[in-house]
């Protein structure tokens, strides 16, 4: 089995990035799972779906209320039961409504960052859970996680070169709290490193991780999902 | 807005009740929750001596079930729970849906609060909390007062409660943060790293920021200001001291910028704790 090619570009960067860097995918992933300023608007949602032509993936990270509020109307304006829309999600109150409100019409994947929580359910209750929401999918960047979610009858979404590890919210590139963004982080990594880390830390937009070599074999890792990743700002 | 104070001994309740604390909260070792053992009640003993001596006075004791446990581990919790139920526990601090769930099908008389660790951040998830039986949610770290305005104001009626940012706050999102994998030992968050442009510390917000949070959230009406536990129960007592000063301040300074700044000057002044923690970075 073939699997997959995604590309996972923000909003930003994928207004900046030319159209041959969209050549050869089936999918495009629309969004960020770390922050939320990077999660397209309404407008950049239609844009990108014009402009790509294929599937597009909104991605989207935890959300506050206004964020929530323009995830809601991409949803309304891009999700029917004819014509389902994914949507990888990291945030509780965003899958309760994707299956109290557009059940039919939406299809979660779980986030990166959401995994994590559900990994820690007793086994029984995460495959209940995750049944309960609709969620046939979960987007993996780490190989030993595969194991977690074994016999769940699940699809997988793998993710390379970035290894998340850790996520803010007080912006590293702009120096204050979340709010109205200048986009500094765009196109650019920091390389951070310590004498007791074993590689260097890499910080990407919000999240801190390391770079992965090739994704893993696996017979349900029917995706995979590129991410660019510049050569990071050295010491 | 009303304290809620975190502790680990009985002489610390004690201690904390005396000096006005609204409401207490803490672990008990053998029940996982989010810290190390040694700054939770060691005994059940001790720990139920707490809750009754708080019952005794009509103030609220809530306990830590804010870590995912399985199998025997979670029995116990509830075990933990209803015992402690019987002496007068005020509620259980809860941060995965299955215990929440669990503690809700005991029926007990103890209220359920969200932990922050749960990273409830807007209306969608507040109502599936209520659903699920919660009363209160505790804010996480990383919300700003303007973002977590919906919240405060919910139409569900449950209580709000946000930290004392002005005295601590992680660099980054607890529960989504797995930098601790990385050496099982240190608190990689804290090292000086090297980056470009020389040494680089994963950012927090400075102490004027944290006291423009500290206003906003009392002015948007949150309800409860939490306290943390520390491992130098003087330090605590020193941010305790803190806290009440800044609630008193917030009552008399309505401009946020003179707040924040007269916050900035008392924090490094009064705060042994604070001073400490700004020399670490």
């Amino acid at each position: 089995m073939t699997a997959e090619k995604a590309l996972q570009l923000s909003a930003p960067a994928f207004r900046a990035a030319p159209a041959r860097a969209r050549r050869g995918l089936d999918l495009l992933y629309l969004g960020d799972e770390f922050c939320q300023n990077l999660v397209p608007s309404p407008d950049d949602f239609a844009c990108a779906v014009d402009a790509f032509g294929g599937r597009v993936v909104l991605v989207t990270p935890l959300l506050t209320d206004a964020a929530f509020d323009s995830v809601e109307e991409i949803v309304e304006a891009h999700a029917s039961p004819r014509r389902p829309l994914e949507l990888v999600v990291n945030d509780l109150g965003l899958l309760h409504a994707a299956r109290a409100r557009w059940a039919r019409s939406v299809r979660p994947s779980l986030g990166r960052v959401f995994m994590h929580r559900v990994k820690v359910m007793p086994r029984g209750f995460a495959r209940g859970f995750l049944k309960e929401h609709g969620v046939r999918r979960v987007e993996l960047d780490d190989p030993a996680l595969l194991p977690r979610f074994e016999g769940f009858g699940l699809k997988y979404s793998f993710h390379t070169p970035f290894r998340y590890l850790s996520v803010t919210r007080f912006c590293p590139w702009e120096r204050r709290w979340q709010g109205p963004c200048g986009y500094a982080c765009l196109g650019a990594v920091r390389k951070l490193e310590h004498p007791r880390l074993p590689a260097p830390l890499l910080l990407k937009g919000q999240a801190y991780g390391v770079r992965t070599g090739r994704p893993p074999r696996h017979p349900a890792i029917d995706r995979l999902v590129g991410e660019p990743l510049p050569a990071p700002e050295a010491a | 807005m009303k304290t809620v104070v975190g502790v680990k001994t009985y002489r610390e309740a004690e201690t904390m009740l005396r000096l006005g604390a609204d409401e207490l909260y803490g672990g008990l070792a053998a029940v996982p929750n989010h810290r190390l053992p040694a700054q939770s009640f060691q005994t059940m003993d001790e720990l139920k001596a707490a809750v009754v001596l708080a019952a005794g006075m009509g103030r609220r004791f809530s306990l830590l079930v804010n870590q995912p446990s399985f199998g025997a581990r979670a029995r116990r919790t509830l075990s933990a729970a209803e015992e402690l139920d019987e002496a007068g526990l005020g509620a259980c601090i809860v941060r995965e849906t299955p215990m929440l769930e669990a503690l809700c099908g005991l029926g007990l008389k103890a209220r359920l609060t969200v932990s922050s660790l749960a990273l409830c951040f807007n209306l969608p998830a507040m109502k599936r909390y209520r659903e699920l039986g919660a009363s209160r949610v505790v804010l996480p770290f990383h919300l700003l007062p303007s973002e977590a305005a919906p919240l405060i104001a919910n139409p569900y009626g449950l209580e709000t409660e946000v930290f004392f940012h002005a005295d601590f706050c992680c660099a980054n999102v607890d529960p989504a943060c797995r930098l601790w994998n990385l050496t099982h030992r240190d608190q990689t968050c804290r090292f000086p790293y090297r980056g470009p442009g020389g040494r680089y510390r994963m950012p927090e917000a400075p102490a004027r920021e944290k006291m423009r949070a500290v206003h906003g959230f009392h002015h948007s009406g949150a309800q409860y200001l939490k306290i943390i536990r520390m491992n130098d129960f003087s330090e605590e007592l020193e941010v305790f001291k803190f806290a009440r000063i800044m609630t008193k301040l917030l009552e008399k300074v309505r401009d946020r910028e003179e707040f924040a700044r007269l916050g900035e000057q008392l924090y490094f002044t009064v705060s042994r704790h604070a001073r400490n923690a700004w020399k670490r970075r």
